[in-house]
């Protein structure tokens, strides 16, 4: 498989989830990036919703982690075009917002958001989040 | 004085009318044009006249002016009265406030009542509205206190053992009266008299002659209570003086009426709107000077023959009238000029009444009654008896009678400057006494003497001290201010709905506006306030979920906060810092929250009526239309940690979880109550599975235990 250009995994190996960060500011997006790393996590970038809609039409994804305000298009209408798709509707999706009012967080959820991480969170917490989205019955 | 004390919301006149904030300094400005525009139609009115007098040839010219006069004195008055009209607000919100005092009062002292309340719809000056809770609430305070007897007298003298104290707001004349009403003992004239001689302010052997009406007025006396011991309630350092104090401060007087083991009646009389010195005035002459009495204060105006009018010893001068004997007074001499030389043998006379007393003044002429505005003196330029000038018709100056002051010079009173509180007497010592008027009992009072910077005296139109220019350096808060200030007044009345129904809708509302009331303070940068709202918020949250039971003693935590914030609010209209909570509301706050519960107490409290579902498995369940025959219903109890996540996003992530797996019929929280944030400890919620899919229900506990930080999950089948 050829390598996708928004890709900065340090491997792309079979056993290791691939995830996509969406989030506009570059150093932030860095430290998520940080973060997720250290659960050897396959990184895909996108700078809003609209980039990261072209990325998960060319690139298999398992968990997106989104933030909520962008430009372009933002996690709000993200999540809901995500669970428009067919393709898409099954994919998990985890908001990562500064925003802590229950406000945001219900919107997001209706929205179609798995669920919701305010920043900056830990490791621990990300991987707990993406057990659970990704968990069945 | 903040802005927003100046500030009017128009809404409060009725609901459903649109509605803005309107600052009351310019209210007050449209007012005094309002006021100039009537002096310029009396003018005109008068210039009609003279052209259709005087000149012939235009005599359709003098038709028009006259018309034009007729028109723009009708606007005129329009303006003026719509003006008044919209800076008056009606009694709902004092009345609210007087209600729960009325509750307090009666809880603390452990005396029930019957409260009532009459005139609700008695629309007030907004300024007045501010100043006269505090009148009010002594004179509630002191009748359930000390005129409402205890049961057992009342039942020993024949009475309903639950006594009824009434405050009616009603119009009369120009004036608004309020009344504070109880069926008690009354006052107690022994009493009275006694504590009034161990105060020295009256002879023992004087003191047994006095009439009802004088030892009346020595409960204005600052420190005179005939309580034995100041209790709690009634012992707030605040005497009937400081109550008669702020009724003169707005023009207005204070009233007793007692009746031995019926009850007394406390009357709070303020004139109707005092919103600007437009009143309806009758002129006098008196030699070449114009006299100004208001309207309202002219008993009658009558020659009298000369041979009518008794002299007695020196150069007293009476006259009768209506059968009592009044004394006469040159209104010249009054003022120290020489007297009114009489022309025929008739004597012009006007019979002035003020505070129920009554004087003949002889004056040369009488003119005919006019609006006029009147302009104060400038403090320092005061003229003694008189208030201001006013412009007359024809551009002559009259003089405003300043009834108050009018008297006292009359009767010789010695006004004391600066003793606030202190009753003007009669040279000779005794409290004033002016031949009785009537045989009503109603006693009048001398209003307290007029301090030197600050007129505190009836004077019927004079506006409130101090509202001219502050209102100019507009604080940006006062848009929150007034907000809050509306907010407190609806949450008041919002609770006392709710001491009345105890109903979760009730509940409900109040816990919104408890909320958006701490949603202002936290933008207003009041911490400490926007926390005890958020503890009075929470224990509503449980109210209105019927967690929390709604007893008195939690009405008392409310009104308290209700109180409390009330004090914040007034603190930030004076520019100071909210102050301290008391102990009592902190604590009683303080009992009613939840505690954090065990898994086991979860258990013990869980009552899932509180669902909203009924768990009887015959009953109907309405909440899902999916559910098929056949199907089992579970209870689910769940408990869980939600780690480094707001509980109430675990707790709508969990009960998601169970709706892709089952049949969400109802739950605690509800999915609504998630979305507001609300979530406590635990979760309750009732599936339905279909019979072939039971091995859901463990795979459901194994996946929410170990991704959900579910550390207790029990799921309850119904038959």
């Amino acid at each position: 498989m050829e390598t996708p250009p928004a890709a900065t995994g340090d491997s792309v190996t079979g056993g290791e989830l691939r995830v996509l960060v969406v989030e506009d500011y570059v150093t932030i997006r860095k430290a998520v990036i940080q973060v997720l790393k250290t659960l050897h996590m396959t990184i895909l970038e996108a700078g809003n919703g609209l980039e990261a809609l072209e990325v998960l039409e060319r690139e298999p994804v398992d968990v997106v982690f989104t933030d909520l305000v962008m430009p372009e298009m933002d996690g709000f209408e993200l999540c809901e075009e995500i669970r428009r798709r067919p393709a898409l509707r099954h994919l998990p999706v985890i908001v990562i917002s500064t925003h802590r009012d229950a406000q945001y967080v219900v919107r997001a959820l209706r929205m179609g958001a798995d669920d919701y991480l305010t920043k900056p969170f830990t490791a621990p917490l990300a991987e707990r989040v993406v057990e659970r989205a990704m968990s069945h019955v | 004085m903040s802005e927003s004390k100046e500030s009017v919301r128009a809404s409060q006149m009725g609901v459903g009318e649109e509605s803005m904030v309107v600052r009351l300094s310019r209210l007050d400005k449209m007012l005094e044009l309002a006021g100039e525009v009537i002096i310029v139609s009396a003018n005109l009115n008068a210039l009609s006249h003279q052209l259709h007098e005087g000149m012939s040839v235009s005599r359709m010219l003098s038709e028009d002016a006259k018309d034009l006069a007729i028109t723009s004195s009708r606007i005129s008055s329009d303006l003026h009265n719509l003006v008044t009209d919209v800076r008056t607000v009606d009694m709902s919100d004092l009345f609210a406030r007087f209600r729960r005092l009325a509750r307090d009062t009666s809880r603390r002292l452990g005396k029930p009542i019957r409260f009532k309340l009459e005139g609700e719809e008695i629309c007030i000056d907004k300024k007045i509205s501010e100043r006269i809770y505090d009148p009010v609430a002594h004179q509630i305070r002191n009748a359930i206190d000390h005129g409402i007897e205890d049961r057992e007298a009342r039942q020993a003298a024949g009475k309903d053992p639950v006594g009824e104290v009434t405050v009616r707001v009603r119009n009369l004349d120009n004036f608004t009266i309020i009344d504070v009403m109880d069926d008690g003992r009354g006052l107690q004239l022994d009493a009275i008299r006694r504590k009034a001689v161990e105060m020295g302010l009256v002879e023992e052997s004087a003191a047994e002659g006095l009439a009802e009406d004088a030892l009346f007025e020595f409960l204005f006396q600052a420190g005179f209570s005939t309580a034995r011991e100041t209790t709690g309630t009634s012992g707030r350092g605040v005497g009937l003086d400081v109550v008669r104090d702020a009724m003169a401060a707005i023009g207005g007087e204070t009233r007793v009426q007692s009746v031995p083991g019926q009850g007394s009646t406390f009357s709070l009389v303020m004139p109707l709107v005092t919103a600007v010195n437009i009143s309806d005035s009758l002129l006098v002459r008196a030699r070449n000077n114009t006299f100004v009495f208001p309207i309202s204060s002219v008993v009658a105006s009558l020659s009298v023959d000369v041979k009518d009018v008794t002299t007695t010893t020196g150069r007293a001068r009476s006259i009768m009238y209506l059968g009592s004997i009044l004394p006469l007074f040159d209104l010249m001499a009054v003022f120290g000029e020489a007297p009114i030389e009489v022309q025929d043998d008739l004597l012009r006379v006007i019979i002035i009444e003020h505070k129920k007393e009554r004087l003949a003044y002889c004056v040369s002429d009488f003119l005919s009654p006019q609006k006029i505005v009147i302009s104060e003196f400038d403090e320092g330029l005061k003229v003694k008896g008189l208030l201001g000038t006013a412009t007359l018709s024809g551009r002559q100056l009259g003089m405003v009678i300043d009834l108050q002051e009018l008297f006292a010079l009359t009767l010789g009173y010695e006004v004391e400057a600066d003793t606030r509180g202190g009753v003007g007497r009669l040279r000779g010592g005794a409290p004033a006494s002016v031949p009785a008027t009537g045989p009503k009992r109603e006693v009048s009072l001398p209003s307290p003497s007029a301090s030197a910077g600050e007129p505190a005296h009836a004077s019927l139109e004079r506006p409130l001290e101090g509202e001219e220019e502050a209102g100019e350096g507009a604080l940006p808060d006062s848009v929150f201010l007034q907000e809050l200030e509306s907010m407190l007044g609806r949450l008041n009345r919002e609770l006392l709905a709710l001491d009345e129904k105890r109903d979760t809708e009730t509940a409900d509302s109040v816990f919104r506006l408890m909320h958006s009331i701490k949603g202002n303070l936290t933008m207003y940068g009041a911490e400490r306030p926007a926390g005890i709202t958020h503890k009075a918020e929470s224990l509503l949250e449980r109210a209105r979920r019927r967690a929390l039971e709604l007893r008195d003693e939690v009405f008392d935590v409310l009104f308290d906060a209700a109180s409390y914030l009330e004090e914040v609010v007034a603190a930030f209209q004076k520019q100071e810092p909210a102050p301290e909570p008391s102990r009592r509301l902190l604590e009683g706050l303080a009992a009613y929250q939840e505690a954090p519960k065990r898994p086991d107490e979860f258990e013990e409290e869980q009552d899932l009526n509180r669902v909203q579902v009924k768990l009887d498995p015959t009953g109907e369940f309405h909440l899902s239309s999916r559910r098929r025959a056949g199907d089992l219903l579970f209870q689910c109890r769940i408990h869980f940690e939600p780690g480094d996540q707001p509980r109430f996003l675990v707790a709508y992530l969990i009960l998601r979880r169970l709706q892709n797996v089952a049949d969400v019929l109802g739950a605690y929280p509800s999915l609504a109550d998630l979305e507001a944030g609300l979530c406590e400890d635990g979760l309750v919620a009732l599936i339905a599975v279909g019979p072939q899919n039971l091995g859901v229900i463990e795979r459901l506990e194994q996946n929410l235990k170990r991704y959900f930080g579910v550390t207790h999950f029990e799921a309850q089948a119904f038959a």
